[in-house]
């Protein structure tokens, strides 16, 4: 699961997947605007079916923040 | 080809997906005001999607008749006054939700969406530059609960879902590709389980799987559709192991055939292997191998193509055959998609069926000179005027064989070539006794000093071989001679397309000046002119 996670997230930031990991974070990754984040959230919602609650999406700061809606 | 995206909502990350295929992509500024730019400025790109959101474009507007008409104005402005630039415009769908009672039935969005969708069609009929982008189709074929997001509404201002603006970018992606790509030109069909359900050997011609409603009706709706894209100027053949008795008896026979004879330009009926048939079909239609698309149930026939031509394209066969109707739609959108039938495409059967006969009459021939005095050549050759600008335009972008220098000239770049006076620009239009050719050779000089050169030299590789170009340019020369010049300039830039010209001023008699890997550039003067067989009559309009 964590590979598809950074396969979405290299798409979306148009970067090479060997560049990141589940530590990624917001702060270092220059490609991740706030579009890109909305574009993240979009399409790991519809690629994963899952949902991601609104009031949440600002405080996913790094790949591995994304993990938890997965198990639940 | 430049793209511009103007929409009244946020469409940046559709921007971003469309970059990312096609390099980059303008936006509007601010999205109330996704018309003052273009109002202003006009549109810099090549094509300009407009692309608007219902509701939020009527959101809190009181006089909604009004201001539809005013948007409609501007659009009608904004495309007549960029007449070389595409510009599609969507359909709307208007929606909003709200509380009210069963009773209370409300279908003025409705209302909005159809006036809307009228007057983009009077655009549409009236401009041909004009296009309608079928938003609202979209989200009929997908559902609103698919197509629209709150939550990214809520988030980013984005109204539309992530899978939603993935089928906007694909759409547009088709669109550019229609406009800059050449499309493929003919389909090669199967028969039995292919184009209609059953062995007709084993059945009979009248009792396979073919009819109006229920199980053979996949067959007839597949049929139409193929019906359709011949139509839009896609060759069909057929290349079936079969008897050929019963491949005419079916044609003679049976009433649900959608397909008649005469749809197919060339039929293969025999035990050959496939690929040889389908090289045989290239080749007598004077078409590339990858401008194929072969169509068969076996596994074993595409794979015996397949591994003898990969040129050859090869979707895969549905093994579900209720769903051989969205598998030619995708085929159409894949490799035939088009904005605008020409008349070109229109008459494309009959062209190819002409071309049938001269191949025939060439092999009855015993040289080729023979052959070309019998065709009774007649070459129509005038300076490009505004009428010609859609097929000069098509020449141009995408022609790839018989092109020497394969500069790939925008519509609007060719009319200021046209109207430049330090360049020549000309069309022929090429005639025999077999038929008419249509409009199938442009040149463009330019006129620099003493000196002429020929900027591009393109014609259709349906006339190839028939020595056209030597007597175009033999003309042209004698021209520009006459008026004082005093060298022609050829050029060849190679691309891995273009190997059937490479040594064409070679044969013309041109002297090469200059030659690298990638490049030759050539000269003649009067002096040097050599004599050159002269076939048919040129008529100069």
């Amino acid at each position: 699961m964590e590979e598809k996670i950074i396969e979405i997230a290299a798409s979306i930031f148009e970067m090479d997947p060997k560049k990141l990991s589940m530590e990624s974070s917001r702060d270092e990754i220059e490609k991740w605007d706030s579009l890109a984040h909305v574009m993240l959230i979009a399409e790991i919602e519809e690629q994963l079916g899952i949902s991601i609650p609104f009031e949440e999406t600002g405080s996913i700061r790094q790949l591995k923040d994304l993990l938890k809606y997965l198990r639940g | 080809m430049k793209v511009g995206v103007y929409s009244n909502v946020n469409l940046d990350a559709v921007c971003r997906k469309l970059g990312s295929t096609l390099g980059d992509v303008q936006k509007s500024e601010g999205y109330g005001d996704w018309y003052f730019s273009l109002m202003r400025n006009g549109i810099k790109e090549d094509v300009a999607f407009i692309i608007l959101d219902g509701f939020e474009l009527f959101r809190n507007v009181d006089n909604i008749g009004i201001e539809l008409k005013n948007y409609i104005k501007i659009l009608e402005n904004i495309t007549s006054e960029n007449k070389t630039k595409k510009i599609f415009v969507s359909t709307i769908d208007v929606y909003e939700t709200k509380i009210h009672s069963l009773k209370d039935f409300d279908i003025s969005n409705l209302e909005i969406e159809y006036e809307w969708m009228k007057e983009l069609q009077k655009l549409n009929s009236q401009y041909e530059n004009f296009f309608i982008f079928d938003l609202k189709g979209m989200i009929t074929s997908v559902g609103r609960k698919n197509f629209y997001s709150k939550k990214l509404w809520y988030l980013g201002g984005i109204k539309y879902t992530n899978s939603a603006e993935n089928m906007i970018v694909e759409e547009m992606i088709r669109i550019v590709y229609a406009m800059e790509k050449a499309r493929k030109k003919c389909i090669v069909l199967d028969l039995d389980n292919t184009l209609w359900g059953g062995v007709m050997a084993d059945v009979g011609v009248e009792n396979v799987e073919l009819s109006e409603f229920k199980e053979g009706a996949r067959y007839k709706d597949f049929q139409k559709r193929l019906k359709e894209l011949k139509e839009l100027g896609v060759l069909l053949s057929i290349c079936s192991k079969n008897e050929e008795s019963y491949v005419d008896e079916i044609f003679e026979k049976n009433k649900e055939m959608v397909l008649k004879r005469d749809d197919f330009v060339a039929k293969k009926i025999n035990w050959q292997p496939k690929s040889k048939n389908i090289s045989d079909i290239a080749e007598e239609l004077n078409i590339g191998l990858d401008s194929i698309v072969f169509v068969d149930d076996s596994p074993v026939e595409r794979e015996e193509v397949k591994s003898n031509l990969p040129e050859v394209i090869i979707p895969e066969f549905p093994k579900d055959t209720s769903q051989l109707e969205d598998f030619i739609l995708d085929v159409y959108k894949k490799y035939f998609y088009t904005l605008m039938q020409t008349e070109e495409d229109k008459k494309k059967t009959k062209m190819y069926f002409d071309n049938v006969k001269r191949e025939e009459e060439k092999k009855k021939s015993t040289s080729l000179d023979e052959f070309l005095e019998k065709l009774g050549t007649k070459i129509y050759l005038w300076r490009m005027k505004p009428e010609n600008l859609k097929r000069a335009t098509q020449l141009v972008q995408k022609t790839n064989q018989f092109n020497l220098t394969t500069k790939r000239y925008t519509e609007e770049q060719l009319t200021e070539l046209m109207n430049d006076p330090n360049y020549d620009v000309f069309l022929a239009r090429v005639e025999d006794k077999f038929g008419d050719n249509g409009i199938v050779f442009l040149l463009i000089a330019k006129k620099e000093g003493t000196n002429v050169v020929i900027d591009s030299m393109i014609m259709s590789c349906r006339v190839m071989g028939r020595l056209i170009e030597d007597r175009i340019i033999s003309y042209l020369e004698d021209m520009w001679f006459k008026n004082g010049f005093k060298e022609i300039q050829g050029m060849y830039i190679k691309t891995d397309r273009n190997k059937p010209v490479e040594n064409l001023f070679e044969r013309l008699g041109y002297e090469v000046v200059y030659k690298d890997e990638n490049r030759k550039v050539y000269s003649l003067t009067k002096e040097a002119k050599p004599k050159r067989k002269e076939i048919g009559e040129l008529i100069l309009e």
